[in-house]
């Protein structure tokens, strides 16, 4: 927004000279806030998103850390043209004059629609391109099939390929480096499938199942399911513990849950 | 600015401090409104030893032993009696003892009809053990789990075994209301299980869809989405 | 009742208590209970008749009891009484009988009773504002409070679950009306330049339906609360054995018919009765802002009755759209209930949008920059929301082809949003600013607005949303937006506009103190639950896990200042009514139609109806008039032309 794109009109030259240093010096202060706060940004989202468990986990927090880089000069521009405002332009009590009668020029709307749009493009595209990625993903080889059953409030899961079903203490186990899909129904009321660690996340309906993306748990450790559909009295204690181990745990497991490998 | 009176700043704190005052009514008004949630008094298990204790429970089709005072549409709800509020002692060995009052209505998730987290993986039914039963004979289930990211977690599903629909009611049995209630003869199912260290909190309720009709998603309604009824808490204390 | 012809416009009849009070509210009430009473008694003897098990239909029981409340407490206020006696007789009504409808000599009673005058029915709409605000903020305090450490420590998880549901409805509900209620009723017709609203009755009307909706929804707390939240998804919605439920969807029902017929009205008074000279291009863009926002309700709120009515007929007669079980789908509740809840926000948005850029223009003195833009910009708004709903199902599996057109048009919304910071920030550059609370919010909603817009970013792509929707994020989300937009830009209008409703100044020091509080408590709340969303927390948590019980003690925290801010506005609210300073007329120095009126307005607004020239923003120097050269016989110019000079 360049001085010579607003239209000013000389009969209030007198009360408000030409000023293009106010303009030069907010869009620098801009410039170099938006470089410090990106690179703040950049060291610290290790510590403020949860560690990636799993290859679209890893993905998903890759294009959190992608938008809010983007996001940082979109709301700095606010912040720092407000700011900047007020400290410059502020009068103490009711003003006795009136201000600069300024009119964006067309150049400066088209630009701004042409800059905003391509923004929305970029992200659109990115978006895009990850939901292709994600269908496409569901077609890679030995994927482990888990069923889950969703309820008045607790999760059941079978393994259709091991004909085994966790039973007790709510805790299942998958083997690490494996890709593994989630197929989800409920029996009563709407519920909300997701783990978190792994970037899934699904609803439970009644009378038809849904699935979640294929992942590949990457870490090994401890992950929890939640549900994220409101669904009644013990809502929020419904959940399992997800245990992703090796793989000659997870046989050993599935032949204790009563399943053949 | 405008010179301002002490009585104006008292006022902004009165205000303030008025408005508190308030919230915390809400507070307790809610919490005392039993229609929107209710909490029966604590069930303190009995203890038999320094590490065990014994908790005696029943299940009935209708809600006039334990709660003759609930208002109309609930006093048909099925219940658990005397509370659903349970106490016991850490560290020890739980022995449930559940008298079953109620008709089967089946289950319509097979997961709950395996014995699962007692001793030995089995409950005794009228005195014979058994490890699961048919899905279609649970009355209901005595079903412990923890709360979210348990450090100590309890997960114990028994189902309790129905009486048969067409039984005779000759069994009496005293309401707190001191009146006498007729039901059949009740299947008793005893398990036991260990609790862990004290401070932690557990849910429990019923998985057997015994609300208003089987057909989903009716099966969890009513008593089955109301503590007092189907569903309590669980304190391990000291 | 009708004062005769005879009496002249100076006299003011002292009203006597009997004509005051019937009919009013009291006999509304009295009424109402009585039919209430009455159809609750009659429908439980039918359905107990007819059943096989000799047992109610409660549900039946319920929306009979409402349906009377409603009809019969418009009975008793004497809605009717217009239809009577002028419909069945076949006459108009005389000019005194509708001043006498509009409250003409009634003193203070006529905010009691079926008033039609547009002003009452604003005074009205604040009043009911502020107390359905304040039941949901207390709503909001409890949720906090529970939330504020792990495990369920002050209320029983079903108790939880009826605050949550309760906080929302009532702030959507109050934020819905927020805007477009008060100051759409009281100020808008007098900035047009009109006597009143196009159909002033309907007004009157739409407003008591909505007081008729309140003691509906508080019945819920007497019947068992309603365990689905605000969004009543069935089949959730479908299972509750207790009355609650049917309590929220009659909730629904009445509140969205109230408020479509105010749409219509504000949208016609809009369209027909501008004055002389106020074309479109003239309109100022708080009704600009307001008439947007009016015909998304009208486009939205159907569906939202449809919904509400489906789930009524699950429960009483045991339809199944919604279950599953018996060939229905939940995904038809989700598609009607988000078709409408998307525009909905819009809805509570857009007044907001245009209060502060109303606000900014006089707060400034300067035009807005860009009029035009901004109209252009609100109108892409309010058409792109209507075909984004299906960001609210990506993971519903309901419609996984469609979820890339959704995010298209989704990230599309961003770029008429992004014009309207454009526009604002452009008209605080090198205005004359002059922070009087109204702006002080503005800019507070500036600020809150850019962070609520650019998470939206995140919730409608794809693969962000996969980690964050259901979770608390979405809830910080929408918070910032609709509170820190919605109800931000509800008290830059409220500071602004009091002085003309109630004729009393609201203490700035007290309004400061309130804008700090509240915006320091919210963006702390809410920043704090942006980052246990992150993290993974769940919505509707009863009992927080303890991974996020940090970040959530600390929303509680700065939620103590937004509770001492909404105390401290009160407060402010009370003192300016028993010991305020009078206003003048001109309190700010703006140049639309309302400030020319005198304070406390007239009832029929204008002495002459006012002929308008221009947009009310012509702050700054006029345009000197470009003069054409003079040329001498040949063509050769011998004056230069004066052109206002562009400088550099």
């Amino acid at each position: 927004m360049s001085e010579a794109n607003t239209e000013e009109n000389a009969g209030s030259a007198s009360t408000a000279p030409a000023d293009p240093r106010h303009l030069r010096r907010v869009l620098i202060i801009w410039a170099v806030l938006s470089v410090i706060v990106i690179a703040i940004w950049l060291a610290v989202a290790q510590f403020i998103l949860p560690p990636a468990a799993s290859s679209l986990d890893e993905a998903n927090n890759f294009t959190f850390l992608v938008l809010t880089v983007l996001s940082v000069p979109v709301a700095l521009f606010v912040f720092v043209f407000l700011g900047y405002s007020l400290f410059a332009f502020r009068v103490k009590d009711r003003p006795t004059e009136d201000g600069v009668p300024l009119q964006p020029r067309p150049v400066l709307q088209i630009g701004w629609l042409g800059i905003t749009s391509l923004l929305c493009l970029f992200l659109f595209i990115w978006g895009a391109f990850a939901f292709y990625q994600e269908t496409s993903a569901a077609s890679t080889p030995n994927i482990l099939v888990v069923n889950v059953t969703a309820q008045q409030w607790q999760w059941t899961f079978n393994y259709p390929q091991y004909d085994a079903t966790s039973q007790g203490a709510q805790v299942i186990e998958l083997p690490v480096n494996r890709p593994v899909v989630f197929y989800v129904t409920s029996k009563d009321v709407l519920h909300g499938f997701s783990i978190r660690a792994f970037g899934v996340r699904v609803d439970a309906n009644p009378g038809q199942v849904t699935s979640t993306a294929v992942t590949t748990p990457t870490q090994i450790g401890s992950y929890t399911v939640n549900c994220v559909e409101l669904c009644g009295l013990l809502h929020s204690y419904m959940w399992e513990a997800v245990n992703v181990v090796s793989v000659d745990s997870f046989n050993s497991w599935i032949t204790s849950q009563g399943g053949h490998v | 600015m405008k010179q301002h009176s002490v009585g104006f700043v008292i006022g902004i704190v009165a205000s303030i401090i008025l408005g508190f005052g308030i919230v915390a009514l809400v507070g307790l008004g809610l919490r005392s409104n039993e229609g929107l949630g209710y909490e029966p008094g604590v069930l303190h298990a009995t203890k038999t030893g320094t590490n065990s204790a014994t908790l005696n429970l029943s299940t009935f089709p209708d809600s006039q032993v334990c709660h003759p005072d609930a208002p109309n549409p609930q006093i048909g709800w099925v219940t658990y009696c005397p509370s659903t509020t349970w106490e016991l002692p850490a560290n020890s060995l739980i022995t449930v003892v559940i008298k079953q009052y109620d008709s089967a209505s089946g289950l319509y998730n097979d997961f709950f009809q395996k014995v699962q987290g007692t001793m030995g993986g089995i409950a005794m039914y009228n005195n014979k053990p058994m490890n699961q039963i048919n899905g279609d004979d649970a009355a209901h289930t005595f079903t412990i789990q923890s709360t979210p990211d348990e450090t100590n977690p309890i997960f114990v599903s028994v189902p309790l075994l129905g009486v048969a629909d067409n039984a005779p009611s000759n069994t009496n049995v005293t309401g707190i209301d001191g009146n006498q209630y007729q039901y059949p003869a009740p299947n008793v199912i005893q398990f036991q299980f260990r609790t862990g260290p004290a401070g932690h909190t557990y849910i429990w309720h019923c998985y057997v869809p015994c609300g208003n009709d089987k057909e989903s998603p009716y099966g969890f309604s009513g008593p089955m989405s109301t503590t007092g009824y189907m569903a309590g808490t669980i304190t391990v204390t000291n | 009742m009708s004062s005769s012809s005879t009496i002249t416009i100076e006299e003011v009849q002292r009203p006597n208590l009997l004509k005051s009070l019937f009919p009013s509210v009291v006999s509304g009430i009295v009424l109402g209970v009585i039919a209430a009473v009455i159809a609750g008694v009659l429908v439980n003897r039918i359905t107990t008749a007819y059943s096989p098990d000799t047992v109610p239909n409660d549900d039946a029981v319920a929306a009979a009891v409402y349906t009377a409340w409603v009809i019969f407490f418009f009975v008793g206020i004497g809605a009717f009484n217009g239809v009577i006696k002028w419909a069945f007789a076949r006459r108009e009504s005389t000019p005194a009988e509708e001043l006498q409808l509009a409250g003409k000599g009634q003193g203070l009673w006529r905010y009691f009773r079926y008033t039609t005058d547009h002003k009452v029915v604003g005074m009205q709409y604040l009043a009911t504002v502020f107390v359905l605000f304040f039941l949901g903020s207390m709503g909001a305090f409890m949720i906090r409070l529970e939330q504020s450490r792990p495990g369920a420590i002050f209320f029983n998880p079903s108790t939880y679950n009826t605050i949550v549901g309760m906080h929302g409805i009532l702030m959507i509900a109050s934020t819905i009306i927020m805007i477009s209620g008060p100051f759409g009723n009281f100020i808008l017709p007098i900035m047009i330049g009109a006597r009143d609203m196009a159909f002033p009755r309907l007004n009157a009307l739409s407003y008591w339906l909505l007081f008729t909706a309140i003691p509906i929804f508080v019945s819920t707390l007497f019947l068992g609360g309603f365990q689905t939240g605000w969004t009543g998804f069935a089949p959730l919605a479908d299972q509750g054995l207790t009355t609650g439920m049917d309590a929220y969807c009659f909730t629904i029902l009445v509140f969205a018919v109230s408020t479509t017929l105010a749409a219509i009205n504000i949208l016609t008074t809009t369209m027909v009765m501008r004055t002389r000279g106020m074309t479109w291009g003239r309109l100022p863009i708080f009704v600009w802002g307001v008439v947007f926002s009016v015909i998304l309700s009208l486009t939205a709120f159907p569906s939202f009755i449809v919904s509400q009515i489906m789930v009524m007929m699950d429960r009483i007669f045991q339809t199944s759209f919604f279950l599953a079980a018996s060939g229905g789908s939940n995904w038809l509740y989700q598609h009607l209930f988000w078709f409408m809840g998307h525009p909905e926000v819009y809805v509570i948005a857009l007044p907001a949008m245009a209060v502060a850029a109303e606000v900014t223009a006089v707060f400034t003195r300067k035009p807005l920059f860009g009029y035009r833009l901004l109209v252009g910009s609100l109108a892409g708004i309010s058409v792109l929301s209507v075909i984004v709903w299906g960001h609210h199902l990506y993971v519903s599996g309901s419609e996984n082809a469609l979820t890339v057109p959704f995010m298209l048009d989704t990230e599309l919304i961003s770029i008429p949003t992004g014009l309207f910071f454009l526009v604002l920030v452009g008209t605080l550059w090198r205005g004359k600013i002059w922070v009087t609370v109204p702006m002080l919010f503005v800019c507070g909603l500036l600020v809150n607005f850019v962070i609520g817009g650019v998470t939206g970013i995140y919730l409608a792509d794809l693969p962000t949303d996969e980690i964050l929707h259901g979770g608390m994020f979405v809830t910080a989300h929408f918070h910032f937006t609709l509170v820190g937009a919605g109800v931000f830009g509800f008290f830059a209008g409220l500071y602004y506009w009091f002085p003309k409703m109630v004729g009393k100044r609201l203490d700035p020091l007290l309004g400061k103190l309130h804008f700090w509080l509240f915006e320091i408590g919210f963006v702390g709340t809410f920043s704090a639950l942006f980052y246990a969303g992150l993290q993974g927390e769940p919505r509707w948590s009863a009992n927080i896990a303890p991974p996020f019980a940090t970040a959530n003690l600390i929303a509680s925290l700065f939620a103590i200042l937004i509770a001492a801010s909404v105390f401290t506005f009160i407060y402010n609210v009370i003192y300016a009514l028993v010991r305020g300073e009078v206003a003048t007329a001109d309190e700010w120095g703006a140049k639309t139609l309302e400030w020319t009126v005198p304070t406390p307005v007239p009832l029929e607004n204008f002495e002459e109806l006012p002929v308008v020239t221009s947009l009310p923003y012509n702050y700054g120097s006029p345009l000197p008039e470009p003069v054409t050269p003079a040329v001498d016989i040949t063509g050769a110019i011998t004056q230069a032309p004066i052109q206002p000079q562009v400088e550099d």
